[in-house]
Order: structure tokens, then sequence, then C-alpha cells
């Protein structure tokens, strides 16, 4: 989808010195900004006309980018189709079509590929021995490469990069693509089977007929070739099985289009009841909560919410939909923090307010909370995120490609043990500094035994609170090099090598068209160090690793090279890098080996699959 | 990705639109009214760790490779066969989805269920190191939150091809330090702050 554009011309977000700043901060940070002011504001502020911020955009550059976005979308929907289409009927003269006279192909060879075989999931990736050949060669080798997917399930082509070619400094028909095809689908035995190729292709045409035409492919270089096949599913639904299929929680598919939310619900798991199994508790933005307690009997979640006392309407003056289980009196069993209430669990069977809420005062729509001991007295203490405060304490726009502080400082509430917690975020230095957060992650980054603290932030950089070990906490983000200006929006950490030195993998957006356009600038056309946050704006996925044997990996999408510490970032190197636009992540050891793998949600808003994607 | 901050505000096309084809350039950002997908049907990932140096996208074998702009995750045992199963959380195609590990192999694996007593009852914050067939592993005991889902504090850990821990280091959220030998696997063991034997509970898996 290409009304990116519109936001990198359209934008009346002023305050700061946008003059050199246009695109990226409109192609990426606004998506942001504006989907947050959208959902803040349930209706138009005074409109206004003005494009006076991008008078200084260079009209060229401008028209440039639109046209390779326009490209980039009448390729991907006219010859990605065509390609599809054809390769799912293996029809050797649709294929021919998309071709040049005189095309001009590069395929790797297939007879020393690399394997790599994990958990009955076998993948291959030819990427060496490359030859030339012609039009017919390269349909062989593409029937070929798709030979063993017997029904086609996915077919995807994608324009991961575009730039015209230039000669005397005047634009021609030529345009060079980096590309990705991906097909996917069952094999004649049933298993599961996937097919990328990547790869540079040179295409020319004049205008959009030429393409919609669909022969316009000059040359197709293919840099690898990557199959993946798996014997059997790795896991398996049982949503409806374990009676969770009927829950009475809105859901945007069904909602209708005027009840559109990004987020709906806060969930927190664990044994209620001391049975052995999980229960779930759901706060819900729409003010229900939910009990789900395991029937071992009928082998499904029963809705035990009246039964264990709790009210069926979320009470809250704050917008605070927050679930998380903690056992805040050392009694041995779960208690419950839903909405804003803090409920003690009353021998698995109930759950009771704690009286004046055990001194908790939350503020306006936390976002999240995470419970450890940090001062290690013997009681667990409970850290509760924010984006903003209810009423926002600025008169201008923050300048988004700055360090953003005007969010709301996030709490740290100390366990007095008695029943009550004090707020000691400022004692602590622990606010994370207003940054808008949105998830945090406790671990031990050190070798002492108090836990530190990730968090990851919107619209700035992220905070490592490091626990001091005397009550208070030390931002050291920067200096150990995992504080990269992104926009996040979850976190995870674990030890994925046994060294005792956790990683940490950031959640964070990425967009598809954020990459390409960015493709069309440099630091060139920005003051100081703001392009290494442009790039961060769409830099996906990171993780992060302080391992001693792994070599300095600093890429160029965002990170601080110059200001590097302890922390490599290795999220293309390890291949987690592409997720979308990112939220939780999860490390988990699915297979059982002692290594910790991975799971990482993403989507923003899906309305139409016929519709095309943004 | 068309959403301007002023919403209300429009602007002339640079160059051609294709409509029909559905590319929308100058539309301000109004995708609940108009129905305009963004980062849309993007399907979870789930990749396998290969060797601590790289991982595998073992999405596609996974089914829990849902599009559906899925928020949260939330990790634990919820068959009760001592394997990580998935609770997605989701906006749409349906909020809550259970997904129960299937994958394929013999490893092994052990239930690790701690109990403070200087510490913080539920041990939140402990460290335990475990050294089993030649690997180490290391987890830190805390109750994952990765957006705006918690998943319980387990220590549910795959020692792989190893049928027994050699040594378990437990450092306790106060700082003790307690080293165990010689622990069995498929089974839950339970540890105590400061008793120095551990014990055994549910050695077979339950249904």
């Amino acid at each position: 989808m290409l009304g990116y554009a519109n936001s990198l011309l359209s934008s009346n977000c002023a305050a700061v010195d946008m003059k050199q700043l246009w695109i990226p901060i409109l192609i990426v940070l606004t998506i942001i900004t504006a989907i947050s002011w959208w959902y803040r504001n349930s209706t138009p502020t005074q409109p206004s006309r003005s494009t006076s911020n991008f008078s200084s955009l260079d009209e060229t550059k401008q028209k440039e980018i639109w046209d390779a976005e326009h490209a980039t979308f009448e390729i991907e929907t006219y010859v990605g189709q065509k390609l599809i289409s054809a390769l799912q009927n293996r029809t050797a003269d649709r294929l021919g079509d998309c071709f040049r006279r005189g095309f001009e192909g590069d395929i790797p060879g297939r007879s020393h590929p690399s394997t790599v075989e994990k958990s009955s999931i076998n993948e291959t990736v030819c990427s060496a021995d490359s030859e030339n050949v012609d039009a017919g060669g390269f349909i062989e080798f593409l029937i070929e490469g798709i030979g063993d997917i017997r029904e086609m399930q996915e077919g995807r082509f994608r324009v991961l990069k575009i730039a015209r070619s230039k000669k005397n400094g005047k634009n021609t028909d030529e345009w060079q693509l980096s590309v990705l095809l991906t097909v996917g689908g069952l094999t004649s035995q049933g298993s599961r089977i996937t097919y990328d190729l990547a790869g540079r292709m040179s295409c020319r045409f004049s205008n959009d007929d030429d393409i919609i035409a669909g022969k316009i492919i000059e040359s197709w270089r293919v840099d690898s070739e990557t199959t993946r096949r798996s014997q059997k599913p790795l896991m398996e639904e049982a949503t409806a099985r374990f009676g969770l299929d009927r829950l009475p929680i809105a859901d945007n598919w069904t909602s209708g289009r005027d009840r559109i939310r990004q987020y709906r619900f806060q969930t927190a798991v664990e044994d209620f009841n001391g049975d052995g199994f999980l229960d779930i508790a759901i706060a819900t933005a729409d003010d229900k909560e939910f009990l789900l307690q395991w029937n071992s009997a009928s082998k499904k979640y029963d809705d035990i919410t009246a039964i264990a006392g709790l009210p069926l309407q979320l009470v809250t003056n704050n917008r605070a939909y927050l679930a998380c289980w903690f056992d805040f009196d050392n009694d041995g069993d779960a208690d419950l923090l839903l909405g804003e209430t803090l409920y003690e669990n009353v021998k698995g069977e109930k759950l009771r307010a704690v009286s004046n809420n055990g001194g908790l005062e939350l503020e306006f729509n936390p976002m999240g909370c995470v419970v450890a001991d940090y001062d290690a007295d013997g009681l667990l203490d409970l850290y509760v995120l924010y984006q903003r405060p209810e009423i926002e304490n600025h008169q201008t726009t923050p300048g988004w490609v700055s360090d953003d502080t005007t969010g709301a400082g996030n709490q740290l509430w100390r366990n007095r043990g008695d029943g009550t917690f004090i707020e000691m975020s400022r004692t602590a230095r622990a606010t994370g500094g207003n940054r808008h957060s949105f998830a945090a992650a406790w671990l031990h980054a050190n070798d002492d035994h108090y836990p530190d603290l990730y968090i990851a932030n919107d619209f700035s950089r992220n905070s490592f609170l490091i626990n001091q070990g005397d009550g208070t906490f030390h931002d050291s983000a920067t200096e150990a090099g995992v504080g990269d200006f992104s926009t996040s929006m979850g976190v995870a950490a674990g030890d994925i090598d046994a060294d005792g030195k956790p990683e940490i993998y950031v959640a964070n957006m990425y967009s598809k068209m954020g990459r390409r356009i960015i493709d069309h600038v440099s630091s060139d056309d920005y003051s100081e160090g703001i392009h290494r946050k442009i790039l961060g704006s769409c830099a996906g996925n990171r993780l992060y690793s302080n391992s001693d044997e792994r070599g300095s990996n600093s890429d160029e999408r965002g990170s601080n090279s110059d200001e590097r510490g302890s922390y490599h970032e290795l999220s293309e190197q390890l291949g987690v890098n592409a997720v979308g636009w990112a939220y939780a992540p999860a490390f988990i050891d699915f297979d059982g080996d002692g290594l910790l793998d991975l799971y990482a949600t993403t989507g923003f808003l899906s309305f139409d699959r016929r519709k095309p994607d943004g | 990705m068309s959403q301007p901050l002023d919403r209300t505000h429009r602007t002339e096309p640079l160059g051609k639109i294709d409509s029909a084809a559905g590319e929308f350039w100058t539309h301000t950002f109004e995708m609940p009214k108009r129905g305009d997908n963004l980062s849309a049907f993007e399907p979870n990932k789930l990749f396998l760790n290969v060797d601590g140096k790289r991982f595998l996208n073992a999405s596609f074998a996974s089914q829990a490779d849902i599009d559906s702009d899925s928020r949260s995750v939330m990790v634990g045992d919820f068959d009760g066969d001592r394997a990580p199963d998935l609770l997605v959380g989701s906006v749409g195609g349906g909020p809550l989805r259970l997904f129960l590990n299937r994958f394929p192999g013999e490893h092994h694996r052990v239930n690790i269920t701690l109990r403070g007593v200087e510490s913080n009852r539920s041990a939140i914050g402990a460290r335990v190191t475990i050294e089993a067939s030649g690997q180490t592993i290391v987890r830190d005991h805390f109750a994952a939150n990765g957006f705006m889902g918690q998943s319980p504090a387990r220590l549910n850990i795959g020692v792989g091809s190893a049928r027994t821990i050699e040594k378990l280091t437990m450092r306790w959220p106060t700082g003790r330090l307690q080293v165990f030998h010689d622990l069995p696997v498929d089974c839950d063991v339970v540890i105590v702050e400061g008793s120095e034997k551990f014990e055994l509970a549910r050695q077979d898996a339950a249904n």
C-alpha cells in the first residue's frame, strides 16, 4: 500500500524542525504517532490545510519516491500475481510472458546445498556455484524448485528495494529491484513445505501499461534458494477442545468497524487453586473481567468469575485493565491484580479485594506490569508501565525524532510486607524517564542477584535499569548499547547460548514500505544523529547479546556504532529480525533441547484479505 | 501507509494512482472506516534455536503462525505433559487461542518448583544453572510479560538427551547459593530454600 507517501507529504506535525527530516519522520514515525493520536481522539481536531512543513522538501526526490512506490505497487500487483498464478499452474509459457527478449538469468547450483535439520524440519539453502541461463533455463529452474509443492496454498512476490536507473543524471526506463518470491503448500505426502527465492531483478517499463502487460523482467539474479520441509505440525490448536473458543471478548474481526481497537485485553496465567493446572485471568479494555479455571473432570475451562467473588464488571477510573498474578503476601498461593484492584487469594477458592487496595494507586491507562523482588527483602514488588499522562503536559507536539520524554513515569511499588505498598520510582530512579513505556522484562544482566529491568519504549530510546543493590537503579541503556532508537512494543529476555548472560529480544515496528523508502535517503540528507534514528524506526525486531565470543556486528540500521557498549545487535545474523509490526515476544524451549527458541507475535490491523496491505 | 497527523488533510497526488487495483495514496487515516489494511495478516513467527548462533524459521510448520493481529503470548504447560504450550492473545480472529506442544523427539525435561524461605516464597528472581551431559543451561526465574500478557513463572527445562542432571546450582533471590547433584529428569523436582535435599513429585505425565 502506497498511501505512505501521503503521510510524508501531508503532516502538520510542526514543533520540531522537520525541514530536513521530512520523509522518514513521516514515513515511519508518523504512523505510530498518528495511530496513537487517532486512538486518543474520537473526533478530529480543527482541519488545517498547511503544507508548509514540506516547502523545503526537494520536489524531485518526492516525485522519485512516489514513482518508485507506485511502481512497486504495480509490479507486486500485476507481475507478482502473474508469476504466482503461472507457478501455481506450472505453465512455462505464462511465466515466459513476464520475461523480456534477451532475458538473463543467474541461478545457484543445487549440487552442494547447505542443510540444517531441527525438530523434523529440514532446511536446504542453495546460494553458490551460480550459472547464467536464458529464460527457458530460468523457468525450468523455477518449476523444478517448487516441484515438491503439490498443493500450493500461498504465494507472494515482494519488492524489498527499488531504484530507478539513471543515465547522465536523467531517469531511464530501467529499474533495479531486490525481490523475494515465497510460495508454500503441501507435498504429495501432505507435509508442509515453503520455498523462498531471494534475488535481484532488473526491469524495464515506460508506463503502467507495460507493467500490467507484464513483460518487463530483463534479468533475475538469484542470491539464495531456500526450501524448508516439515514432516509433521509442531503444534496443535486446542482452543475449542479446551473450551476457549467462545469467550465473550470483543474481536475486531466481528465487532464492526466503528469498534476497532488496537488493544483489547490483558491476560495472566497461573495456577489459582493449586491443582497443578493453569488458570487464566483476563481484564478487557471494555471493562469486563474473567477468571477461567481448568476443570479436570470436563477437561475444559470453566468461567468462575462470579464464583470466585469477582465483579463481572471491571471497576476502573483510570482505564486500567492490568492482569498480573503474584504472591504478594508470601502465603504460597497466587494473588491477583486485575483491572486496578488487588485481590488476595483465599484458599484457592475466592479472590478478596485487599483493603484500601494495599495502597496501590495507579495512574492513567497502565500498559502492563512486571513483578520482582528488586530490593531482595523477600517480598515481591510491582513495576507498572505507563505510556502517557491522562492530561498531557506539553504545549507542542513532541519531537518524535528526539529522545521523547513527554510520556508518563512508570511506578515502582515496593512491598512493605504488611499488606501495603509504597511508590518508590523517584527515590529508586526507576521511572524510566517518561518515555512512553509499553513492556518490560526483568533479567539478571550482571553477576549480582539483584534483578535488572529492560524497558521497551515507544517514540524514544529504550531503558535499561541496572539494579545497584542499594534500592536504586541506573539507566545504562546508552553505555551498554541497548538503547537504540526504535518504536518498541514488547520485550523478552533469555540466555540463548548458556553463558549466563541473557540476551534481550525487543519487538519493534517494522514496515515493508518504510524499509523501501529509507533506501532512497542517506545520512547526507539529515543533521547529525537523525538518520540513525530514522533507520531505527523501521529496524524490525532486535536481539542484543553481550556474549564474549560474539564479534562486533554494528549494523547500519540505527545502532549506535560509535557509542557501542557491551552488547551487540545480532537480529539479522541470527535470523530473527523480520517479524513484522511486532508485539509480545517470548523465549521458550519448545523442543526440549536446552536451547531457548522464540515465538514472536505481530500484525497491526487487518481488515480485508482481498485488499492490498500497507 | 497513509496516516498523516492531520486526518482532515488531503494531498494532491504526485503521480498516477491505480485505484482500480486498490492503491491508496490520498486517503487520510481512515482505516476503520475504509477498511484499509496496515501491516495486516502478518503471521506470528516461531524461530528454533539451532545452536545458539542461528535460528531456523519454523513458523510454516508450527500451526501457531496465525495472522490475526496478535498482541500477547502466554507460555505454560496447559496439558500437563511438561512441554511448554502457547496461549496467544489477538485482537482479531478469536481473542485467545491455545496451541499445544507437539514437537517430535525424545528430549527429556524437568520441572523445578522453587519455594523461597528467606527469599520471596515464589522465588521470583532465582537463577538456576544446570549441567547435564556436557550441556550448560542457565534460566532466570521470572513471570515474563512480553506485552499485555503474563506467563506463569516456571522452570520447565529441556535437557536434551540427558537422563540425569549432574549438577544444579541455585542462586536464590537473596543471593544464597545451593548446589545439588544427580537429579532425575522427566519429573517434577521441588527445592526448598535452605533444605539440603530436593523432593520428587509427579514422575509421570498426567493427562
